[in-house]
């Protein structure tokens, strides 16, 4: 009964053995090539500029921290 | 263990563990936002509560996901091991409280209604670097969602214990999406490289860990048997079972406990009914069974759970040739009585 489901456990495991590191690593070398003016050294990304992509959301947050 | 329903079976060990736990948070919670607050004095209030949480939720899930391994690897472990819903539930809330934050900075001040906000906004699907990273924490947050609503015993039990192992196994995918929201979220856009290493170092301890534990289990699953007869096969010499344990051998693909105890022999599944814990790895307690992870217990002549709680597991016949056990292949219906080979 349980058989199964350890063969898909290490089927899972096995899976995101290969792809997290590799997504890691991909997620490293997109972040090296953003152009300097794009990286925001420590205190400036507090808040996560990126996070605020939706416009209307962006220029509410822009006018309610006026 | 318990044949009724009750919150939480609250004990003196749980008490200690959810007090550690809640110690442990409190600290994590305020050394993450104390130093980021030193570190970074410009960052308002709601960013350093988002961090925080945020960090806090995932580095608990490191920890849940360690858990497992570790004690497939070293019994010592097993005491982290009993509350680990615990631990589970304390993630999500504290991925809600996060969530939450996130929700209300970044999308709540908007014409747009915050879910459709977060849902549509950022479409870049195709960029690494400016991927909708938000989507992946919140589809992860619905997976913590439904594994913590689900932590209870009552929904262990009706919807059986290999179809709420199956929905728990969704907590993979979850730890994934949460590598992937810090891979294309934070980590493009914070340079400090101290973010990076304990991500990289994360990934590779859980991924480690299991990978050393699945080597030690398929060990003992390619241990193959041994001549038969008469639908006997030959499972291990007497001498290697300790006294009240058990010996776990694998017959035909399913793992089975064969017990050592009072000069007699009994074969059980492995499988503990509760939540599928090694039964083989738990010892012979007041005459009963007991499984290591939650301490539910079964006779061992029978394989059912002394009144009034009614847990069965399969049996299997035995018989003692030559100093070694020998069992039948073939389980016989959970809770079926079977007289213990006597050991001469």
């Amino acid at each position: 009964m349980i058989q199964p489901l350890r063969k898909w456990h290490s089927r899972i495991v096995l899976f995101l053995g290969a792809l997290l590191p590799l997504l890691f690593l991909a997620g490293l070398r997109a972040r090296h090539r953003l152009p300097p003016e794009e990286h925001s050294s420590g205190r400036e990304s507090f808040p996560t500029p990126r996070a605020t992509t939706d416009s209307v959301s962006l220029a509410a947050n822009t006018a309610a921290s006026q | 263990m318990s044949h009724q329903y009750v919150a939480i079976g609250w004990n003196s060990q749980k008490r200690a563990y959810d007090l550690v736990l809640a110690a442990g948070v409190v600290l994590c919670l305020a050394i993450f936002i104390g130093a980021s607050a030193l570190l970074h004095p410009s960052a308002t209030g709601e960013t350093l509560l988002i961090r925080g949480f945020g960090s806090c939720a995932f580095l608990l899930l490191n920890v849940v996901s360690c858990i497992g391994p570790l004690c497939r690897l070293d019994r010592c472990f097993l005491p982290l091991f009993y509350n680990r819903r615990h631990l589970g539930v304390v993630t999500f809330l504290l991925g809600v409280v996060h969530g939450g934050f996130a929700l209300f900075q970044f999308h709540a001040l908007g014409d747009l209604d915050p879910f459709v906000s977060l849902l549509t906004a950022n479409r870049n699907f195709t960029s690494l670097a400016d991927f909708p990273f938000q989507l992946l924490g919140f589809l992860a947050l619905v997976i913590l969602f439904l594994m913590a609503a689900t932590s209870h015993d009552f929904w262990l039990r009706n919807l059986t214990p290999p179809v709420w192992k199956t929905l728990h196994m969704l907590v993979y995918a979850a730890y994934g999406l949460l590598v992937a929201h810090i891979t294309l979220g934070l980590l493009q856009s914070e340079r400090s490289p101290f973010l990076a290493v304990a991500l990289g170092i994360s990934i590779l301890l859980v991924i480690s860990l299991h990978l050393l534990a699945a080597r030690k289990e398929r060990n003992l699953d390619s241990e193959s048997l041994r001549q038969s007869m008469d639908g006997f096969v030959v499972a291990c010499p007497l001498d290697v079972i300790p006294e009240k344990c058990a010996k776990v051998v694998s017959v035909h693909g399913e793992r089975v406990a064969i017990f050592k105890y009072d000069g007699k022999i009994s074969v059980l599944s492995n499988v503990c009914r509760h939540q599928n814990g090694p039964l083989g790895e738990g010892k012979i307690v007041d005459g009963c069974v007991t499984c290591l992870w939650h301490g539910y217990q079964y006779l061992p002549e029978s394989g059912a759970s002394p009144p009034p709680c009614t847990e069965k597991v399969s049996t299997f016949r035995t018989k003692i040739v030559d100093g070694q056990v020998w069992q039948d292949s073939h389980p016989l219906a959970p809770g079926t009585q079977v007289t213990p080979s006597r050991i001469a």
